[in-house]
């Protein structure tokens, strides 16, 4: 089981600014069984309209420094944050035990493709 | 950390800011100039403001403004040429200045409390008025944790020192009797520091559209910041100083003067603050 969470902008595609990370891919990865959902500085009631938008039942919706609490409430083998900040989204991943990829790194994942 | 500190003396805590930020943003989303309202039209829940993160505690990710690229222009000149103008003018009864200096690099809470209840006397000093006279405020609030020193300094609805966070859980809308922010500040539109000035003027001309304050009449209003040591205000009027002085002899005998002249620190609830009234 894969954990994927993103941040939003400079990392997906809704983003300011916009980042790589379709929300096409983002579905596709839910449809092979990942658990998602966003981390980002945007307010929570924010991102969870963004995903409602887009129609997308995500797994979890919060804040930046609430990655030990995602890691807590879900069990999987492996825990990813993709985002595009070294001081946010970096160090905040790497301090919660999730490995971190930068966007474009994310999207040469076999299993985000 | 004035606001750590003035937490500690009071016994009021951060989450008590919920209601200015939840209801700046709400008045910014009625402000079709601001950033959020253009760029963002996105509500902030008090659920999201308890749970942003620290940037430096006690303030959080939302008491922070957005830097944002804006500017504006305003037209001064004498209430004879401004009558037959196409809009309804506002009257600048007075304007003040704080330019205290610290003793060390950061203001104390104390320092701060005395510079806002000298920038509140010198204000209504210069206005020709009291608290009550106010109709409602727009001071800074960039920094949302200085905006209720302001509002203890002007003695806003008679508050005193530590009561500010009390006036916040009262109806602070734009549709109540203690009308707050009612522009959205910056912290509802982005930083310009301007928003408050503009807020007052076109709530006093009757043009603030769906943002218009409704709970209150608009007679007169302040604004300005940004520090509470070191910042530039104005008292707004949507009537001549000269007929309002006179309007205001008779119906101010009764009200005590000098609500900003001192702040003693009694945090207390209720009596001054207008709540609204029970329905009949």
């Amino acid at each position: 089981m894969i954990l994927m969470s993103c941040d939003i902008d400079g990392t997906l595609e809704v983003g300011d600014p916009p980042g790589v990370l379709t929300m096409a891919i983002v579905r596709r990865v839910q449809e092979q069984g990942c658990v998602i959902g966003s981390c980002s500085d945007r307010p929570m009631s924010a991102q969870r309209a963004i995903w409602a938008q887009h129609h997308i039942a995500v797994d979890f919706a919060v804040g930046k420094l609430m990655l030990p609490e995602v890691k807590a409430q879900f069990v999987a083998d492996v825990y990813y944050h993709s985002g595009d900040r070294a001081d946010l989204d970096r160090k905040y991943a790497l301090a919660a035990g999730f490995a971190f990829l930068w966007p474009h790194e994310a999207l040469v994942q076999p299993w985000f493709r | 950390m004035q606001f750590a500190e003035y937490c500690r003396k009071d016994g009021t805590t951060h989450d008590m800011m919920a209601p200015f930020i939840t209801h700046s943003r709400r008045n910014d989303l009625v402000f079709p100039e601001g950033y959020w309202a253009q760029h963002r039209p996105e509500h902030l829940t008090t659920e999201d403001y308890l749970a942003a993160r620290w940037i430096a505690k006690p303030a959080n990710l939302f008491d922070h403004d957005i830097p944002i690229m804006v500017s504006a222009a305003y037209l001064f000149t004498t209430p004879e040429r401004a009558k037959d103008m196409q809009h309804k003018p506002v009257y600048i009864l007075t304007h003040a200045s704080s330019r205290a200096t610290p003793r060390s690099l950061t203001p104390t809470l104390e320092e701060v409390e005395a510079e806002t209840a000298k920038t509140g006397r010198k204000l209504y000093e210069g206005a020709g008025i009291t608290a009550a006279a106010l109709s409602f405020e727009n001071l800074y609030d960039g920094f949302t944790l200085f905006h209720q020193f302001h509002l203890e300094g002007l003695g806003y609805r008679g508050i005193k020192c530590g009561e500010a966070l009390d006036l916040y859980q009262t109806d602070i809308s734009i549709a109540g009797p203690n009308p707050v922010s009612s522009s959205g500040g910056n912290i509802g539109s982005g930083r310009s520091r301007f928003w408050m000035h503009t807020g007052c003027i076109q709530q006093l001309q009757g043009r603030a559209g769906a943002r218009q304050v409704t709970g209150v009449t608009p007679e007169i209003a302040v604004s300005g910041g940004p520090m509470p040591l070191g910042g530039n205000f104005t008292v707004w009027s949507a009537t001549p100083d000269e007929i309002l002085r006179g309007a205001l002899a008779s119906a101010e005998a009764d009200i005590p003067k000098g609500l900003a002249a001192s702040c003693p620190r009694q945090r207390r609830h209720g009596s001054p603050i207008r709540r609204k009234a029970p329905p009949a």
